[in-house]
């Protein structure tokens, strides 16, 4: 038996799919933690691109460890649901890209706040983020969207 | 006009008709609203958790990303009717519909109890000032209900006529 074959027998696996609300509880958590980590990404670009000039970057400090909180909490529930399917999922366009997106996002965010960081015009709100900055910012933006976009796919294309 | 009648001339209206009929229209609708629902609860998390105190920015910019939540809220008010008028009485009929619309509803009076309550007291708050029990709660009670909500959008499966 296989690793994945393995992963469908684990009790966690067995509770999301035997038992009445075990998947609709695991996804319920895991859309509030998109919704966090997304949410806040979203508006990370958003501020970069300009909107709300003067609104401190500093805010993203606390912001970001709240996101880091929201995707543990998607680790634990995407966990949780790829046990219960993980044959047919890991077979899953969608649910790859789906990594594949997470993956560059979060390295799209982790480059453009390292560009943000760096730039002390930015900061203080009196001028705009660099048009390099700017794309980093579009691509973060680009990755995360297209995350939540290939989840939702995955919930068209799956077998149970 | 009763309740049969409003829903039949909701499902056969020209977008319940079209959502029907163009398969990947009612996917395109749910993704939107998955977005939206990410922009509005990206947003609240930065005007409420300032309204709590657990983020410390001017509350003037804080307040700005109100509107981006309400553009969240408006894309989802759009994908919601697209959605609705596809099958308009399996959810009408369904529980999680209802309460998800009614905890909705509870919100958007939350936020009219902030506007004229709240936002100019908040305003007038000077740098580092803590806000009010009162303004704390409002920016609590905001995060909870769209937290449910998010929940109750994931169980209407669960709930809808004839099961899942």
């Amino acid at each position: 038996m296989n690793i994945l074959e393995w992963l469908v027998t684990t009790p966690i696996a067995t509770w999301v799919t035997t038992s009445a609300y075990g998947y609709y509880i695991s996804l319920s958590g895991h859309a509030i933690g998109m919704a966090v980590v997304a949410g806040t990404m979203l508006m990370a670009a958003l501020r970069v691109l300009g909107f709300s000039r003067h609104t401190p970057l500093s805010m993203f400090d606390r912001l970001f460890k709240i996101a880091w909180a929201g995707f543990a909490l998607n680790l634990i529930t995407g966990v949780m649901l790829f046990a219960a399917n993980a044959k047919n999922l890991s077979a899953n366009l969608a649910f790859l890209l789906k990594l594949g997106f997470i993956a560059f996002g979060g390295l799209a965010v982790y480059f453009l706040w390292r560009a943000v960081k760096s730039d002390d015009k930015l900061q203080d709100g009196e001028q705009s983020a660099t048009l390099s900055t700017k794309l980093l910012a579009i691509m973060t933006l680009g990755c995360w969207v297209a995350a939540i976009v290939a989840g939702r796919i995955i919930g068209y294309t799956i077998s149970y | 006009m009763n309740e049969v009648q409003i829903l039949a001339l909701i499902h056969d209206s020209w977008l319940g008709e079209v959502c029907r009929s163009i398969t990947w229209l009612f996917p395109t609708f749910e993704t939107l609203h998955f977005i939206g629902l990410t922009t509005l609860i990206g947003a609240m998390m930065i005007v409420d958790l300032r309204l709590i105190g657990m983020v410390k920015i001017p509350m003037k910019s804080a307040l700005r990303f109100t509107h981006v939540a309400f553009v969240g809220f408006a894309l989802n008010v759009i994908s919601g009717v697209g959605c609705f008028a596809s099958n308009p009485s399996n959810y009408y009929h369904n529980p999680s519909f209802r309460l998800k619309m009614l905890l909705i509803l509870l919100a958007g009076l939350n936020l009219v109890y902030f506007e004229v309550f709240e936002r100019r007291k908040v305003l007038a708050l000077g740098d580092g000032v803590a806000t009010g029990l009162d303004t704390k709660i409002v920016a609590g009670l905001s995060l909870t209900l769209w937290t449910l909500v998010i929940i109750l959008g994931r169980f209407l499966p669960v709930t809808a006529l004839g099961g899942g």
